[in-house]
């Protein structure tokens, strides 16, 4: 279910967990945790970067099909009526509140910021940072990935 | 009940839209971020502001100490509604002028009893 990587300030179970609790109140869906992680065809990447004593990245992937069903859900609208800005809008909006709720869990007395969400197509450079925390998800049969990224 | 939410994201206006109109408000206008909720507020003055902190052109802090120096602003009550949780974030907002503070994700009924504490449910 979790990938075996460097021990983090946030594991892999607490941001199943966090991933768990945000999709559910959300969209009002059960993210199942999935065994493997298959490479995403045609992804659609959110990121957004914690910064402070402890530096990260948290970047979600899903495909633009899994995107666009999932902004639909989100907004009470059929795929065919998202305007062009509404599918990067609800992935960042879901990477702010799962990056939100892992910053929450920093005993770092509030010196953290949370950056704006940054949504491509593909996945962004993120220097200097490795890979500590991943899981991945099935949302109906497609898969949404989670990776945290840190910076020593 | 007139009510302004300030978000940078339309799903997220959307969201808190449709939970108003579940309790009841349907006198709902959005703006972006503070700045533009500045700009509204030339035209027209709400009952309550649910408004995000992290935000682009102007964020929750400044838009909510920027109201809080204005005694036309007085009436308006400030719902801070942001993923961020941290205890100096809350300080923060309270200390902008905030009225009450809740963590995204939200329920409807969360933002019902945060009302119902602001004396609006």
């Amino acid at each position: 279910m979790f990938t075996d990587k460097k021990t983090s300030v946030v594991d892999e179970a607490a941001l199943s967990e966090i991933v768990t609790f945000v999709w559910q109140t959300l969209v009002g869906t059960d993210a199942e945790p999935a065994a493997t992680s298959a490479p995403i065809d045609d992804p659609r990447i959110a990121t957004i970067s914690i910064g402070g004593p402890w530096t990260a990245a948290l970047v979600v992937t899903v495909s633009a099909e899994l995107a666009r069903s999932y902004a639909a859900t989100l907004l009470g609208l059929e795929v065919a009526e998202l305007e062009a800005d509404d599918v990067a809008d609800a992935l960042g909006e879901l990477a702010n509140v799962v990056g939100g709720n892992v910053k929450g869990m920093l005993d770092d007395d509030g010196a953290s910021t949370l950056t704006l969400p940054i949504v491509s197509p593909s996945t962004p450079s993120i220097t200097g940072g490795q890979l500590t925390v991943s899981c991945t998800f099935d949302i109906e049969g497609q898969p949404m990935s989670w990776e945290l990224y840190e910076r020593p | 009940m007139q009510v302004l939410i300030v978000d940078d994201s339309r799903a997220m206006r959307m969201i808190l839209k449709k939970m108003m109109g579940e309790l009841g408000h349907k006198d709902i206008d959005e703006a972006e971020h503070g700045q533009a909720a500045l700009d509204h507020l030339e035209e027209k003055m709400p009952d309550v502001a649910l408004v995000d902190w992290n935000m682009p052109v102007m964020g929750g802090e400044e838009f909510i100490s920027t109201i809080r120096g204005r005694r036309d602003c007085d009436q308006i009550k400030v719902l801070v509604v942001t993923s961020e949780s941290n205890p100096r974030v809350v300080y923060q907002a309270l200390k902008a002028g905030a009225d009450e503070y809740a963590m995204k994700p939200l329920t409807t009924e969360v933002i019902g009893d945060k009302l119902g504490m602001l004396g609006l449910a």
